[in-house]
C-alpha cells in the first residue's frame, strides 16, 4: 500500500474544528493503515511533526429503509496529535 | 475608512467614502455571523461553522451584499457624527465601485438649514373683518327658522307644506307602510309626487310612478309651515328692539367671538407672519416627501368615506397639479415654521424639566382613560412630550409680543 492511499480526507466537523485549535487533526483514513503508516503520510504531505496517531474504527449504523435494512459504510478514523508550532492549514488541501 | 467631502450647501452635503480590502473582509466576517444561523453546514449545528467553512455555503455575492450594506450605515453614520448633521431626509446613497481592493461609495444627505430670526419686539397682527356679513346673515336665517311655527290644518295641500304621509313600494314582498314627513315642493319624494299631491285632502291616497318603481301613498296630516319675515316683529320676538339693533348686536358679538379667538391664536399667528417672511434653502427632497405622504394621506382618509379624491377635486375646480402644488406650500411653511420654533428654543434658552414631563404625561393619560399605574414613560414618549412642551413655550413666548392691530386696512 503506497502513502498515496492512506490519507483519504478531512474530517470537518464541528468537533474536530475544535480539536484543531489544539493541535489535533482528523482524518478518515484506508481501513488498511496503522498508526505508523499514517504519520509518515501526514509528515510527507503537510511538512509537519507528528507527536502521536490515535486511530479507531467507526462502525457503521443499520439503517431502515421501509422494509429493508441498509448500512452505513464502518470507516476508520485518525486524530493526529503535532508537535507544538506545527500547523495544518486544511481549506487549501481539501 | 478615509472620507471626502465633494459638495456642501446649506442644506445638502455630498461625501465620498472608501473603505479598503481589510475592512471589507471584518464586515463579511460580521455578515457571515449574523446568516450562518440560518445556513446548514454538514457537521456542523447551526450557527456554529467557522466562517472559513461556512463562508461557501452562504454564498460569497450574498456575503458582500451583506458586507456592504454593513459598512453602508457605518460610514454614513461616523460621517455625520464627525460633520455634525442631523439628517432630514433619507440619504441617498450610490454604489461608485466594489471589487477586491475596496468600496467606494457617494452619498447625499440633506438636512435643514440653521436660521437665524430675528423676533421684532412687536409682531402685529391683522384682525380681519371680511365675511363678518355672511355669518350675520346666517344667524339670521337660523333666528328665522327656529320662530318658524308649524300647525295642522284642515284644507288641501300648497306648495311649501308639510304632510304627513304612509307609503308602501308596491311589487315587493313583504313591503310595509312607512310613515314620513315631505316638504311639499322641495323634491324629498320620489317620482312626480310633488305635483300630485297638491290639491290633495288628508285621507287621500294615489299612486306615484317613478322610473322603476310604484308607490302607494296615503296622506295622513297637512301641515301649515308659518315663517316670519326678518323684519321688526321677528326681532321683538326674539327680544330686541328693532331690526337694525338686532343686526348690530349679532355683528358685535361675531367680531367679539372672532376677536376672542384670534387671541387664543396669536402666538401661532405671528409665527405664521415670521415664516412667511423667512427666506432661507430648505432641503428639496424632504419637501417632496413630505407633499407625498400627505397627499397618500388625505386620499386614504378619502377613501375611508368611498370617496375619491379626483372627484373631490373636480368639484372644487382644482387640477391634482395644482393641489399638490397647494399642498407643497404649506408644506413648506411648517417647516419654516419649524425652524423657527427651533431658532426661538435655543437662542431664548427655553428648557423643559423632568417633572413638567410627567405632568403633561399624566395629564395625556386622564385624557386617554388609561391606567396610571399601568401606563409606563418610554423614553420615546419623553422625547415627543418634551419636544411639545419647548413648542408650545416657544408659541407663548411669540405670544407675548404679538399685537393685535384693527383696522380695515
Amino acid at each position: 500500500m503506497s502513502r498515496i492511499e492512506v490519507l483519504i480526507r478531512p474530517i470537518v466537523t464541528e468537533k474536530s474544528t475544535t480539536l484543531a485549535e489544539q493541535g489535533k487533526y482528523v482524518f478518515l483514513v484506508d481501513k488498511r493503515a496503522n498508526a505508523q503508516m499514517i504519520k509518515e503520510a501526514v509528515e510527507e504531505f503537510f511538512s509537519v511533526k507528528v507527536k502521536k496517531v490515535n486511530i479507531g474504527k467507526v462502525f457503521g449504523k443499520k439503517k431502515r429503509v421501509r422494509y429493508n435494512y441498509t448500512k452505513t459504510p464502518t470507516y476508520k478514523k485518525a486524530i493526529v496529535t503535532l508537535y507544538p508550532g506545527y500547523k495544518i492549514d486544511l481549506m487549501h488541501h481539501v | 475608512m478615509e472620507y471626502k467631502i465633494k459638495e456642501k450647501t446649506n442644506t445638502k452635503i455630498v461625501f465620498e467614502t472608501r473603505n479598503d480590502k481589510s475592512e471589507i473582509e471584518e464586515a463579511k466576517r460580521k455578515a457571515y455571523k449574523e446568516l450562518s444561523n440560518k445556513v446548514r453546514v454538514p457537521g456542523f449545528r447551526k450557527g456554529k461553522a467557522p466562517y472559513e467553512i461556512g463562508a461557501p455555503f452562504v454564498g460569497e455575492g450574498r456575503l458582500l451584499e451583506d458586507a456592504v450594506d454593513f459598512l453602508m450605515r457605518k460610514d454614513l453614520e461616523e460621517v455625520l457624527e464627525k460633520e455634525n448633521i442631523d439628517p432630514a431626509s433619507r440619504p441617498d446613497v450610490k454604489l461608485e465601485k466594489v471589487d477586491e481592493n475596496g468600496l467606494v461609495l457617494t452619498f447625499t444627505v440633506e438636512f435643514l438649514p440653521e436660521v437665524d430670526v430675528e423676533i421684532p419686539e412687536k409682531i402685529e397682527i391683522k384682525f380681519d373683518k371680511s365675511g363678518i356679513d355672511k355669518e350675520v346673515e346666517k344667524k339670521l336665517k337660523d333666528l328665522q327658522n327656529t320662530f318658524t311655527e308649524i300647525k295642522p290644518v284642515e284644507r288641501e295641500v300648497k306648495e311649501g307644506d308639510l304632510v304627513d304621509v304612509e307609503y308602501k313600494i308596491q311589487n315587493v314582498k313583504n313591503a310595509d307602510w312607512k310613515n314620513v314627513s315631505v316638504e311639499v315642493g322641495k323634491k324629498q319624494f320620489v317620482g312626480d309626487f310633488d305635483e300630485q299631491v297638491v290639491g290633495k285632502k288628508a285621507g287621500d291616497e294615489f299612486e306615484v310612478k317613478s322610473e322603476n318603481m310604484t308607490v302607494s301613498v296615503r296622506i295622513v296630516a297637512v301641515k301649515e309651515k308659518n315663517v316670519p319675515e326678518i323684519d321688526d316683529n321677528l326681532a321683538k320676538d326674539a327680544g330686541f328692539e328693532s331690526l337694525e339693533d338686532m343686526k348690530k348686536s349679532i355683528e358685535e358679538e361675531a367680531l367679539k367671538n372672532r376677536k376672542l379667538q384670534l387671541e387664543e391664536e396669536k402666538g401661532n399667528e405671528a409665527l405664521s407672519i415670521l415664516a412667511d417672511k423667512l427666506e432661507t434653502d430648505l432641503p428639496e427632497k424632504l419637501i417632496n416627501e413630505e407633499t407625498d405622504s400627505r397627499i397618500k394621506d388625505l386620499e386614504n382618509r378619502y377613501m375611508k368615506y368611498g370617496v375619491r379624491m379626483e372627484d373631490i377635486l373636480k368639484s372644487e375646480g382644482k387640477t391634482l397639479d395644482e393641489f399638490k402644488e397647494d399642498v407643497k406650500k404649506s408644506v413648506i411653511k411648517d417647516i419654516k415654521k419649524d425652524l423657527i420654533l427651533r431658532d426661538i428654543i435655543k437662542k431664548q434658552n427655553i428648557k423643559v424639566t423632568d417633572e413638567e414631563i410627567k405632568e403633561e404625561f399624566e395629564r395625556f393619560l386622564d385624557g386617554q382613560n388609561i391606567d396610571k399605574k399601568k401606563a409606563r414613560l418610554s423614553d420615546d414618549a419623553k422625547r415627543v412630550i418634551e419636544d411639545q412642551l419647548l413648542r408650545n413655550k416657544a408659541i407663548s413666548f411669540l405670544k407675548e409680543r404679538a399685537i393685535i392691530k384693527e383696522g380695515d386696512d
